[in-house]
């Protein structure tokens, strides 16, 4: 390195040196350019887009269904479905009912529910609550209460209100905090390996 | 003043496309790099090309994030928030966001070394410690059209009107993002902003918690060193604190000797932010820190050698306090009130200087209806300043000591006309000034959104650089040399109370369009005319005995003599070609017209003309690769100025995740040649820049 650098060489014109070619320096620069050039197409089998913020937590919504076990008397008899809800102003856009299209989870089919206030929250198994209820939190919370219902938010202060998890972003990637208190008293089983995952507070 | 950071949630935000498109690799790998450089060095650029076309075109493939485990799931970065990318997207102005991912992977050490990758920006280094940075034109030291702030707090010096940059640093790692906007930001910014405003955000604690030790050594970047600490506080409240170091070598000289213009600094601070309850919370930062410095300027006297080269040292000391207080009323609603001081203190060759300001600000979200988005704000700054001179130091001002007061209040409506197609938004700052009383700077802009996927807009705007203690109160002393007869002769540039502020009027039209998350264009053209722009104009000479000898002083008075135009056009594209590679590309023009009245002995609109490079290129491309490697490198291309022949600049960076904790770094800069000039302008000597590289490691715990 210290050669490259201390090179006491006359400066040369720029157009001289590029055709020149007698400096490692440069030739280790274009060669890496030209390859930085073609290993995009390369790897085109494995392309695919960046995934925005709600792709990743809707698919986090996925995971909590199948990571929690909800009493009997909640999921009902029979295959009906399993309701993940979204109450306020919906942040997925499509990316939740892409998601989970088509999926089932413990033998039971996915379905998404777009819900405002006043309507029946208690017949949700997941119950997403916007960051746009904010204002509301509490009252949606309270309104759950004796229901099984895994309440998922991503705001602050969302478990301290009693939310079950709440979904934070640190260094631009997804963690989770759960109350595991809200969820007793949901009467909710959190796999061992969610709580794991969990952040600890 | 300072509302593009209080805002931050806001549009004025994130950066248009996929500013942080590099995501883990969840699926399959790439092929072996000796074997790619083969196949590249074989078919080169036509291949490259054609990798371009095809990546646009192709469809946007949804891979199912739900065969993901939940540990992939947490290790997937996601690109900057949607929401606030939807909003870039649809703000009518040039703007331009530096994220923390591009930071990292840039390999870059310093702020104004950062703002190299925005398109059309102007980036100097002058010596080891001093950078030249500016948009569409008049770049130099103390390039007086930019607005600098971070978090709010302006770093643009009153006194001098501009950015001592050898003084403004961060932990790198601590920023969240840079934005850049360039034209007139008068409305939101206040004066001062007339070619563009930089403002640098820092991650809430919150973001930073736990540990993190960064070091690094390398030929031009001798050390480099920074500690950060992060934890909470009860339930509801951050902190962090952080330290940083660093010793840099100067540049050379012509002939390559090492100038001894070396830079030291130390600087350490901390964060709180505290979230009260659902509608309040609190952030508090403050920082001390010292850079030293060496420089060589020209030691002024009337008497021989008149005007020798002299290197001597310098010292920055200075910090700050702020604390701001959001409140959130309701979704329609939203208030911040912002505080700060700020001690700034150099001491140096020209002159030592100390300078105090104390800011207060306060700002209003709020939505009226369905269909308009009000804000509005006040804000107060007082600064006062000490300076110590006497008749022999090169620099001074008269009155020695001054405070001033500026107050400003400014509204601005942004309108729906036609829901997700058609916005305007008009507004209008008014302040008041100790230098040139009170300046009106209105604007209007309009958002078209012909389809979801693109956007058109224009804007109209009037801008003031106000004028500055500088302006009023310098004196500085520039040139001496023996006259006729004997009678040594020193010219000294003055001051003028009657100076009056520098107005742009900027007419702007810009497009954006986005196709899917792989490609996005974005292109501002820009047609500014200014006119009352500064210049010095030889005065009548007159004796001056103190200090002896007896010599004869011309004096170049701050006059308004100069009028002009500039135009140009930026332009950038953003291709995620795959998600383990993304590539970034821009070009920019600019031409710049001045012109002298004609009644004025006032000389130098060429030298305006051409200290702008007319055309910048550069090139980017990330690339994640197999073994937790990343591989990066940039090209960046600027025309001659004066003084200055074009020079290609090539940097490339290694980046190694040895462990989820652990990551090494190598950087090499500057590679393509082994020492340029990137600055002429009026230096005592000119520095040249060198082939670098250095290593680094960060660890978190």
């Amino acid at each position: 390195m210290s050669q490259l650098i201390s090179n006491k060489a006359k400066p040369r014109p720029l157009t001289e040196s590029s055709s020149g070619g007698n400096s490692l320096a440069l030739k280790i620069a274009v060669g890496c350019l030209l390859s930085l050039c073609f290993l995009g197409p390369l790897s085109s089998t494995v392309q695919g887009q960046s995934f925005s913020e709600y792709q990743v937590k809707a698919a986090f919504l996925y995971n909590f269904a199948k990571f929690v076990d909800w009493p009997g008397d909640a999921l009902g008899n029979g295959n009906g479905p399993l309701v993940i809800g979204v109450i306020g102003d919906d942040p997925f856009g499509g990316a939740l009912d892409q998601a989970i299209n088509g999926k089932t989870v413990k033998g039971r089919t996915l379905v998404v529910r777009r819900l405002k206030w006043g309507q029946d929250l208690r017949s949700c198994h997941v119950l997403f609550i916007s960051s746009s209820e904010q204002k509301r939190l509490r009252e949606i919370i309270e309104s759950l209460r004796g229901a099984s219902v895994l309440t998922v938010g991503d705001m602050g202060q969302f478990n301290q209100h009693g939310g079950i998890i709440n979904l934070i972003l640190e260094a631009n990637k997804v963690r989770f905090e759960i109350n595991s208190r809200g969820a007793d008293q949901a009467r909710l089983r959190i796999s061992s390996k969610l709580l794991s995952l969990a952040k600890n507070r | 003043m300072t509302t593009l950071s209080q805002n931050s949630a806001t549009p004025r935000s994130t950066r248009f496309g996929n500013a942080t498109g590099i995501e883990r690799t969840i699926n399959g790998g790439l092929l072996t790099l000796p074997k790619t450089i083969r196949i590249a060095r074989k078919f080169g650029s036509a291949l490259f090309l054609l990798a371009l076309t095809t990546s646009v075109v192709a469809q946007r493939s949804t891979a199912d994030l739900t065969t993901a485990s939940l540990e992939d799931l947490m290790n997937i970065e996601i690109t900057s928030v949607s929401k606030k990318e939807a909003k870039l997207f649809q703000s009518a102005a040039a703007v331009t966001v530096i994220t923390r991912e591009d930071i990292r992977r840039s390999g870059m050490t310093s702020i104004p070394d950062l703002l190299r990758m925005v398109p059309g920006m102007e980036v100097a280094q002058i010596d080891g410690s001093k950078w030249a940075v500016s948009a569409r034109g008049f770049n130099g030291r103390f390039a007086n059209k930019l607005l600098v702030l971070i978090d709010g707090r302006s770093i643009y010096s009153p006194q001098t009107s501009g950015v001592y940059w050898e003084a403004q640093d961060l932990m790198l790692e601590d920023i969240e993002r840079i934005e850049i906007i360039r034209g007139p930001g008068g409305t939101m910014w206040g004066a001062n902003a007339v070619n563009g405003v930089i403002s640098i955000i820092t991650k809430s604690a919150a973001e930073t918690q736990g540990g993190l030790i960064v070091a690094g050594s390398g030929s031009q970047e001798r050390g480099q060193a920074g500690i950060r600490y992060g934890a909470k506080i009860g339930d509801a409240a951050h902190y962090r604190i952080s330290g940083k170091y660093f010793t840099r070598m100067g540049l050379v000289d012509a002939a390559g000797v090492d100038a001894n213009e070396g830079h030291k600094a130390f600087r350490g601070g901390g964060r709180i932010d505290w979230q009260l309850n659902n509608r309040d919370s609190l952030t508090f930062s403050g920082d001390l820190f010292l850079s030293k410095i060496r420089e060589t300027s020209l030691a002024i006297s009337p008497a021989a050698p008149f005007a020798p080269h002299t290197n001597t040292p310098g010292e920055f000391t200075g910090g700050h306090l702020l604390g701001r207080w959001a409140r959130t009323f309701s979704p329609q609603s939203n208030m911040a009130l912002k505080i700060y001081y700020d001690r700034f203190s150099r001491d140096i060759f020209d002159m030592s200087e100390r300078v105090n300001t104390f800011d207060v600000d306060f700002q209003h979200n709020l939505a009226l209806g369905k269909k308009n988005d009000v804000v509005w704000g006040v804000g107060y700054r007082r600064v006062s300043d000490r300076t110590d001179s006497t008749n022999s130091t090169p620099m001074r001002y008269n009155p020695a000591m001054r405070t001033v007061q500026l107050f400003s209040a400014f509204a601005q409506d942004e309108v729906i006309l036609v829901k997700d197609r058609l916005r305007v938004t008009l507004g209008a700052k008014l302040e008041h000034n100790d230098f040139s009383g009170f300046e009106l700077q209105p604007n209007i802009r309009i958002l078209w959104t012909p389809r979801n996927h693109q956007t058109v807009w224009g804007s109209v705007a009037r801008a003031v650089r106000a004028a500055s203690r500088s302006d009023e109160d310098l004196r500085v002393n520039v040139a001496a040399f023996p006259g006729p007869g004997g009678m040594p002769v020193v010219l000294a540039i003055f001051g003028n109370p009657d100076l009056k502020s520098e107005r742009v009027t900027a007419y702007e039209l810009g497009y954006r369009a986005q196709a899917g998350a792989k490609f996005s264009l974005d292109v501002a053209t820009f047609y500014n005319v200014y006119d009352r722009l500064v210049k010095t104009e030889a005065g009548a000479p007159f004796l001056e005995t103190d200090p002896l000898p007896a010599h004869l002083v011309i004096p170049l008075n701050f006059k308004n003599p100069m009028r002009g135009e500039t135009y140009g056009a930026e332009t950038s594209l953003n291709v995620n070609v795959a998600r383990q590679w993304r590539l970034a590309g821009s070009y920019s023009f600019i031409k710049i017209n001045m012109r002298l009245d004609p009644l004025s002995r006032a000389n130098g609109a060429e030298e305006v003309e051409r200290s702008s490079p007319q055309h910048q290129f550069q090139f980017h491309s990330y690339v994640k690769l197999p073994r937790n490697l990343e591989f990066d490198a940039a090209l960046y291309h600027v025309s001659r100025i004066l003084n200055v022949p074009r020079y290609t600049r090539v940097d490339v960076r290694l980046g190694w995740r040895f462990s989820e904790n652990v990551e090494f770094s190598f950087a090499g800069q500057n590679l393509l040649d082994a020492r340029h000039a990137e600055f002429g302008g009026s230096i005592a000597a000119k520095r040249l820049v060198r082939r670098s590289a250095y290593g680094k490691l960060t660890w978190r715990f």
